[in-house]
């Protein structure tokens, strides 16, 4: 929180700095989303909601300042307070925007991660028929990184192609399994994607990867130096997320004809020589819309599987056990299914309603989150 | 009342065929460009020139938006929203009435718009497309 205060004043400082020519011409925008949820049960947890109805997970507010520095180069700076961080300020992008030519810009500063194809807009929930993305895709724990990201727009016959190519490092604090903190840091992290449009089909492809994927895991700490102790260091390296390779890879489509919609992801994850399973995720989605009113359905499923167990064998029981225990509390193997209504209630804002079922077939329990939320820009 | 009949048929006539004749606008710029980057450009996907819009509640701009992009203005406000705050386009510059418009295209060879009235086409502009 530390670094995300000192960013946000270097973002401020950045803006106030500029010659007072640009001040003038400071583009101010923002946008908000305030949720509230419970889950049904008196012992059902979900996306960080409980049987207590509460605001904080998904509450947010954003604040976005775009000065032009010239007709080509552009500063932008979004600043960001979440219920789920108390609050807390935070810079979710910062970066300076080069437009090299008609189709094509560059970015430089700290971007969003675009694994997904609603990545890029994740917070805006205003923007999508959701009330949030599917938590069976989108559940990568980080959504920053620092670095260049290069975007060109293409059109070939009736098809439009964005691509964006990004090239940068991550570093931050993530909740891992569900329990402690960690940190993850991926260094050389270099992938594209491209939504090729037509008409009213979108179809998306990405691929990133890192040759350094670093996972510092508190709860972990004593099994590896244990297992480092016994002479099992080779297993220990096998689970450790330490200098490991990772790749991402992602496939979308969306069909939205203005009256109904229908639309899907797949993506698959792997960290090689680490605990973290390879993560295979999907949900598909579709609804229709009536003048005010837009009524949908999403249903998702998360497929994780360990990649060669035999890498994590010991010739101790115990310590077997405690292993294979850290093995699998990271394995997903949920189902979740949501429908959801909006209700268009002013020319920028929207009320949304949910009510998703999730089923988690590794321990057999399923837990019901009710949801409603106005989300809003301006 | 046949005499009252008759007027109120007359009436709903001219009024069936006004709103079959009328135009609602048309789209303006001094250069050349076909009707598909015109979409484009109002889409926030391309930049080769630039688009200026009527107020959201002009009907002008209400039957641009429906007729040549095919979106209704709520779905064309997310899809801004979406641009702005992810970095991927600028949102475009609203004038207030037609003789804004003209007067902007008039002295922006680059520029793109639409208007109602198409009377006030003049001078080196010219009629890109009719909705």
């Amino acid at each position: 929180m530390k670094y995300s205060l000192a960013a946000c004043f270097g973002a401020a400082a950045l803006v106030m700095s500029l010659p007072s020519q640009a001040q003038d011409k400071i583009q101010w925008s923002g946008f908000g989303n305030i949720a509230a949820g419970m889950t049904t049960g008196s012992d059902d947890e979900l996306f960080g909601y409980d049987n207590d109805v509460d605001f904080n997970p998904e509450s947010l507010f954003a604040l976005q300042a775009k000065a032009n520095l010239s007709d080509k180069l552009s500063v932008t700076a979004q600043i960001m307070s979440r219920g789920s961080e108390d609050f807390d300020l935070g810079v979710e992008w910062a970066y300076l925007q080069y437009q090299l030519t008609d189709a094509a810009s560059i970015n430089v500063g700290k971007l969003r991660l675009p694994f997904y194809m609603y990545s890029d807009s994740l917070d805006i929930g205003y923007s999508y028929h959701w009330l949030r993305t599917p938590q069976s895709v989108y559940r990568v724990a980080f959504d920053n990184y620092t670095g260049v990201s290069f975007q060109h727009n293409a059109f070939v016959g009736n098809f439009i192609f964005n691509t964006q190519v990004i090239a940068g490092n991550m570093q931050d604090d993530i909740e891992a399994g569900g329990s402690e903190a960690a940190e993850a840091e991926m260094n050389n992290l270099i992938g594209f994607n491209t939504s090729a449009i037509y008409n009213n089909l979108t179809m998306r492809i990405a691929y990133y990867q890192t040759n350094d994927t670093n996972i510092h895991l508190n709860e972990i700490d004593g099994l590896l130096a244990t297992l480092r102790e016994a002479g099992a260091a080779q297993v220990a390296s096998e689970l450790e997320v330490s200098e490991d390779k990772g790749t991402f890879a992602g496939v979308g489509f969306m069909y939205d004809n203005f009256n109904w919609f229908v639309g899907g992801e797949y993506t698959e994850l792997e960290v090689d020589g680490s605990y973290i399973p390879e993560q295979r995720s999907s949900y598909l989605t579709a609804g229709k819309r009536f003048e005010d009113w837009t009524l949908h359905a999403t249903v998702g499923q998360t497929d994780d599987k360990v990649i060669d167990a035999e890498r994590f064998s010991v010739p101790v029981p115990q310590l077997q056990a405690v292993i294979n225990q850290v093995a699998t509390q990271v394995i997903s193997e949920n189902t979740y299914t949501s429908v959801g209504a909006n209700f268009n209630i002013a020319p920028s804002a929207v009320l949304k309603f949910d009510v998703t079922h999730s089923d988690d077939k590794l321990i057999d329990e399923s837990d019901v989150l009710v949801s409603a939320a106005v989300q809003f820009v301006f | 009342m046949k005499k009252f009949a008759v007027f109120l048929i007359v009436i709903a006539t001219s009024l069936l065929s006004f709103s079959a004749l009328a135009q609602n606008g048309v789209v303006v710029s001094q250069t050349e460009i076909n009707e598909e980057s015109v979409s484009r450009i109002f889409l926030g996907q391309s930049r080769v020139l630039t688009g200026v819009n009527l107020p959201e509640d002009s009907a002008t701009r209400k039957a641009f938006e429906e007729t040549l992009l095919g979106q209704s203005g709520e779905q064309l406000k997310r899809h801004w929203a979406k641009l702005k705050f992810t970095g991927r386009a600028t949102p475009l510059d609203t004038l207030a009435n037609d003789d804004a418009v003209i007067e902007f295209l008039l002295s922006n060879p680059q520029g793109i718009g639409y208007v109602s009235d198409k009377s006030k086409v003049s001078g080196d502009l010219k009629v890109i497309a009719t909705f």
